[in-house]
């Protein structure tokens, strides 16, 4: 009946996520990064919900992208066209790791995993654990809170976005405030404590896990290498 | 059992109502009150996760002498917002959390979250996704959390305001196993209606308040569009093999309240979201005036009025939407309740206000989701009112409610959702 939760080990998860992002950063070549971010959305499409739910984050964090590519080509002094494709293709590296992390992993197994594998501060790797519940929370709820805001008028249309973004921030900071109150209230209420508490169960390393790895590190140190 | 005496719960400078108490043995007590007149802050005290003054002694103890790890192995406490404190993805893993935290033994641990889930009839949905319950089952995976311990005192704070009928039976039957078996019950709660069975005891709170009216009025009765919302056929699930919604069809016009009801996890968010515009069906169509519904033609109202009250004052907040060409007049008593902070409000008027500021907007449909969860029978009376001027105006309004008594007092047409499948029924 115990068995673990997440469907990529916390700390692979976060090793890949830490490549993925290093490798986002590092890389200037569009051509290079390009197998990073295809390893990265296939991992975080495996673990996701349902596969749509990356390529749908992935795809409305696209415009903030080319955004920022067609700004970094203006304001670069050799014109370099190739910025158009590697900014929008770091936001996509950056949006699907990042959502790796957030769904392939459980935050108390990823708790547990810093503390006991890479020796965080218990206070500190909970505190990662909460801020990542509420997180993950907060996506969930987010298509609900713009459709409630969109009925009242704000964020019709694309440019609405620009101009409603304060009411936007506010009603998702003031769900993340609302969340982060009750759940403190509710695992005191439950008698967690980060210095005591432990899962039931060990966490095991998987086949999968290692596959993810080996193929992260290789893409990564392959980007490095050319 | 329990004895409190000139108890009241203190949070900050504020200072909760004041109660005496003594229940010698295991038994159901119910403290009734309107919203906002302090039963949460009296819950959390007696959790022991508020300060509180005056005396709470529990087994001949005072509160505030037990250990925390102590306490939470006597006290249990379910939050009035279930979903927000949930912390894991599946239904097992929630309830084995709590067993995590009080450090239980892996075989302890099996056999009291086996026992907890089988108590709240939750046992074979053990591996579905917390997301993927409806409000009521959350409702009670929270309530079976909180027997991982096995408590002396249950605290329940609005324990049965998103649940069915079917499951407040259910629910009636855990309480009354939960106290045979030695526990104390305390449920807070803004309806007596909303508890399940007799309390032994009452408590009831007394605050005085000023009652909140919303009149709303076309400035151009005769000269409103009329609407017309059609559905035919619709079916939709949110995963390829699980179909939620099997065959809803509908016809409304203007100013028709339409309610959809039925037990918790039938659908009837779903197919209010469908109706709305805010999901597209897999098959069948939704048209409003002829073409698919979107917003803000199509305005839809979230359960939670906290998610989308963006502005600091009731005032402001219906300010921003006055700001579009509006013809209504509306009229809100008393008028000082206005300039207060707007996330301080109590339930009733914050959902009042939100909905004032979306239909000041003259949207054609308005799709309400659970308007009457959690309120008192006074804030009740103030969103069915609101409901009725809202579609005097001439707005078809969909209301979703597993509240029957509600759905009554407010709707024209009732349609009800039952495994999968939706039909009408006289209101």
């Amino acid at each position: 009946m115990i068995r673990r939760r997440s469907a990529v080990h916390p700390t692979v998860s976060l090793l890949a996520l830490l490549a993925a992002a290093s490798a986002a950063t590092l890389e200037r070549d569009p051509v290079h990064l390009l197998p990073i971010a295809a390893v990265v959305t296939a991992a975080a499409s495996a673990v996701a919900q349902s596969p749509s739910q990356v390529a749908k984050w992935c795809l409305k964090l696209l415009p903030m992208g080319l955004g920022l590519g067609a700004f970094a080509l203006l304001n670069s002094p050799y014109r370099d066209p190739s910025l158009l494709a590697l900014l929008p293709l770091r936001v996509w590296t950056l949006t699907s790791s990042a959502l790796l992390f957030a769904y392939g992993t459980d935050p108390w197994e990823l708790a547990w995993s810093l503390s006991s594998h890479l020796r965080f501060p218990r206070w500190m790797s909970a505190a990662i654990a909460v801020s990542h519940t509420i997180v993950v929370r907060t996506l969930d709820s987010l298509d609900e809170v713009v459709l409630a805001l969109r009925s009242k008028g704000l964020l019709t249309h694309p440019m609405s976005y620009l101009t409603g973004a304060g009411h936007l921030m506010r009603a998702v900071l003031q769900g993340l405030a609302e969340r982060a109150e009750k759940l403190s209230t509710a695992l005191e209420a439950r008698g967690f404590d980060p210095y005591a508490w432990r899962p039931l169960e060990p966490l095991d390393v998987r086949a999968t896990d290692l596959f993810l790895l080996s193929v992260m590190l290789t893409a990564f140190l392959s980007v490095l290498i050319l | 059992m329990l004895r409190l005496e000139r108890f009241r719960p203190r949070r900050g400078g504020w200072l909760g109502p004041e109660v005496d108490l003594e229940v010698e043995g295991p038994s159901l007590v119910s403290v009734v009150g309107p919203n906002g007149c302090g039963k949460s802050s009296l819950m959390l005290a007696l959790a022991g996760l508020l300060p509180y003054e005056g005396s709470a002694r529990l087994m001949g103890r005072e509160l505030r002498d037990f250990g925390p790890r102590e306490l939470r192995r006597l006290v249990s406490y379910v939050s009035d917002d279930p979903y927000s404190v949930m912390v894991r993805e599946r239904v097992i893993d929630e309830v084995l959390f709590s067993a995590e935290c009080l450090g239980l033994r892996p075989e302890e641990a099996v056999n009291s979250v086996e026992w907890a889930l089988r108590s709240v009839g939750m046992s074979e949905r053990s591996g579905e996704r917390v997301r993927e319950l409806s409000g009521g089952q959350v409702q009670r995976l929270a309530i079976a959390a909180a027997l991982v311990p096995r408590p002396r005192l249950l605290l329940l704070d609005g324990p049965l305001s998103h649940v069915d009928e079917a499951a407040r039976q259910e629910v009636a039957q855990v309480l009354r196993e939960v106290i045979s078996e030695g526990t104390l019950v305390v449920a807070a709660v803004s309806d007596r209606a909303d508890l399940p069975i007799g309390p032994d005891v009452e408590v009831e709170l007394d605050c005085e308040r000023e009652a909140l009216s919303v009149k709303l009025q076309a400035a151009d009765p005769d000269g409103s569009r009329s609407h017309e919302l059609v559905a035919e056929g619709v079916r939709f699930g949110y995963r390829r093999g699980r179909e939620v919604i099997r065959g809803l069809s509908l016809a409304a016009g203007s100013g028709t309240v339409v309610a959809l009801t039925g037990p918790n996890g039938s659908g009837k968010s779903t197919a209010l979201k469908l109706l709305a515009g805010a999901l597209k069906p897999w098959l069948g169509r939704v048209t409003l005036d002829g073409s698919p519904p979107s917003p803000p033609r199509a305005a839809y109202c979230p359960q939670n009025p906290s998610a989308y009250l963006t502005e600091r004052t009731a005032a402001e907040e219906i300010g921003l939407a006055s700001r579009s060409r509006t013809s209504l007049t509306y009229e809100v008593n008393p008028r000082w309740l206005l300039e207060e902070p707007v996330h301080g409000l109590s339930l009733g008027a914050k959902r009042a206000v939100a909905v004032l500021s979306t239909v000041l907007r003259r949207p054609a449909l308005i799709a309400l989701d659970e308007p009457a969860a959690g309120l008192d029978p006074a804030n009740k009376e103030l969103m069915a009112e609101v409901i009725r001027s809202v579609a005097g105006t001439g707005s078809i309004v969909l209301v979703a409610s597993h509240d029957r008594h509600f759905v009554r007092s407010v709707a024209d047409e009732v349609h009800v959702l039952q495994e999968r499948s939706v039909r009408r029924v006289d209101p």
